[in-house]
C-alpha cells in the first residue's frame, strides 16, 4: 500500500466527484489528515504533490513543524484549547475548528502580538450531537459577528463533522445544512467575513461532501492506511 | 465620546464604578441591576465564564426593560487559572489578599452589548495583568476594617483603598475597575448605538 498511489486515487476520486456535480475540481483541496502518523509518511505525501496537512492534537503539531522543513501548508482541525494557541501563532494557515469566542479571542491576540492575521473556520455542530464540539447553528452567525470585530482574525467559512454513519449518503443533509447556514451568513454581509470555504467530508463520506459543496475534504485513512 | 440617544442604552450592572466609566466617557443610560445566577459551571474556563454571565445579565435585562442596547459585564480576579469570586466573609479576604500578595494575576472582564431590535449579541472579554506589592498582614487587616474588600472580586477594588497595593498594571486600566472602555466603545460603534 503506497501512500503515493492512495493520493492519486483520492485526487482521481475527488474530480470525479466535483466533475458529476458541476463544479470545478480546482475549487476543492484535499486535507491530509496526518495525525498519529509519523514526520517521514508527511514527507512522503509532499513528494506525492501533497502540500496540505491537517492535525488535531497541539502538542504533536508542534513536534511535526520542527521535523518536517519541506513547505506544507499546516491547518489544525482538532479541538483547540485556548492555553495551546501560543504555541502554533504564525505558524499555521488555516484553524477549522474556532467553535467560541473566547478561542477566537485568544488567536487573535497571539496572531495580533506577530502582528499576523489568521485565517479561521467557525467549527458548527450541526447535527446536535452533545459528544461533538461545534457551535450550534444559531450561534455561528453570532460568533462569526463577533469575530468579525476582533483585529486579527478573519473568518473564512465552516466546518463540521457530522455523525457517523456506515452509508456516506446519510450525512448528506448534514453537508446540505452547513452549505445553508453558510449562505444565511453570507447574506448578513458582515465586513471583512468571507464565506469561501466548506471544510466537510472525510474518507468514508468525501464524495457526498463535494456534491454539496464542500471546498476542503478531510481524508487520513483512505490516503495513510489504517491507524 | 459621542452622546447617544436618551434611554436607548440600559446598563445591566448594580456596580457604581462601571456607572461611573460610563458617565465618565460621556454616555447617557439608564441603570437596571440583573439578578442572576454567577455560579461557575463544571469545567467552565474563566473567560468563558464571565462572557456567559455577561451576556445572561444583558439578557435578562432586556427581557424585563425598556430600552434598545443592554449592556451587561461580570468582571473575575485569576490566580494560577484559578477563579477568585467576591469573599463570601472577612477570613475569605484575608486568604485572597494574602495569596495575591506579591504576585501577578489576572483581572478578566466579559461583556455583552445587545440590540433588542435585531436581537443581535455582541460580547468580548479583556484581560489585564496586575501585579501586588508584596503585601503585611497589617495593610491586608487594615484594608479589610475599611469594609471595601467584601462586594469586590478578588477582595480588592483598584481604585479605593488598595490602590497602593498595585506594582505594575499590564493592559487596559477601565477593565481592572470592571468595564474595559476602548473595547466597549468599540462594540456600541460597530452596533451602531452611538448615533
Amino acid at each position: 500500500m503506497s501512500v503515493s498511489r492512495n493520493l492519486s486515487n483520492i485526487r482521481l476520486r475527488i474530480r470525479a466527484a466535483a466533475e458529476a456535480a458541476g463544479r470545478d475540481p480546482d475549487a476543492v483541496r484535499l486535507v491530509a489528515v496526518s495525525k498519529t502518523r509519523p514526520a517521514t509518511d508527511i514527507i512522503e505525501a509532499f513528494h506525492a504533490g501533497q502540500t496540505v496537512f491537517g492535525e488535531n492534537y497541539i502538542q504533536e503539531l508542534t513536534a511535526k513543524l520542527d521535523q518536517v522543513h519541506e513547505p506544507v501548508e499546516w491547518h489544525v482541525i482538532g479541538h483547540l484549547q485556548s492555553n495551546k494557541v501560543k504555541y502554533i501563532a504564525g505558524r499555521v494557515a488555516l484553524i477549522h475548528s474556532v467553535d467560541r469566542l473566547s478561542l477566537a479571542e485568544e488567536i487573535s491576540r497571539q496572531w495580533g502580538r506577530l502582528e499576523l492575521v489568521c485565517p479561521v473556520l467557525i467549527q458548527v455542530n450541526i447535527s446536535g450531537e452533545s459528544t461533538k464540539s461545534g457551535t450550534t447553528g444559531e450561534e455561528a452567525l453570532q460568533l462569526v459577528r463577533e469575530c468579525a470585530l476582533l483585529p486579527n482574525i478573519r473568518v473564512r467559512g465552516l466546518m463540521t463533522m457530522p455523525p457517523f454513519f456506515d452509508d456516506p449518503e446519510a450525512a448528506r443533509p448534514f453537508f446540505a445544512g452547513l452549505r445553508r447556514l453558510s449562505a444565511v451568513i453570507d447574506e448578513a454581509g458582515i465586513a471583512g467575513v468571507e464565506m469561501r470555504e466548506l471544510s466537510m467530508g472525510m474518507s468514508g463520506d468525501f464524495e457526498a461532501a463535494i456534491q454539496e459543496g464542500a471546498t476542503l475534504v478531510r481524508v487520513g485513512t483512505a490516503i495513510f492506511g489504517e491507524r | 465620546m459621542k452622546n447617544n440617544k436618551h434611554g436607548s442604552i440600559v446598563l445591566a450592572s448594580a456596580s457604581p464604578r462601571r456607572t461611573e466609566l460610563m458617565e465618565l466617557a460621556g454616555l447617557t443610560f439608564n441603570v437596571v441591576p440583573a439578578d442572576i445566577c454567577e455560579d461557575v459551571l463544571p469545567g467552565e474556563a474563566p473567560v468563558d465564564h464571565v462572557l456567559r454571565l455577561s451576556r445572561e445579565k444583558a439578557d435578562a435585562v432586556a427581557a424585563a426593560t425598556e430600552g434598545r442596547f443592554f449592556i451587561g459585564a461580570d468582571t473575575i480576579v485569576v490566580l494560577d487559572g484559578a477563579i477568585l469570586g467576591k469573599p463570601v466573609d472577612e477570613a475569605d479576604a484575608y486568604r485572597m489578599l494574602a495569596a495575591l500578595s506579591g504576585r501577578e494575576h489576572e483581572v478578566i472582564t466579559g461583556f455583552t452589548v445587545f440590540d433588542k431590535v435585531s436581537c443581535i449579541h455582541i460580547s468580548r472579554s479583556v484581560s489585564t495583568e496586575v501585579t501586588f506589592k508584596a503585601l503585611d498582614e497589617r495593610e491586608i487587616n487594615s484594608y479589610i476594617a475599611s469594609g471595601c474588600p467584601m462586594d469586590k472580586a478578588g477582595a480588592y477594588a483598584i481604585q479605593g483603598g488598595a490602590v497602593h497595593f498595585v506594582r505594575s498594571i499590564s493592559g487596559s486600566y477601565t477593565n481592572v475597575i470592571g468595564l474595559p472602555m476602548t473595547e466597549l466603545y468599540e462594540v456600541l460603534q460597530a452596533m451602531q448605538a452611538l448615533e
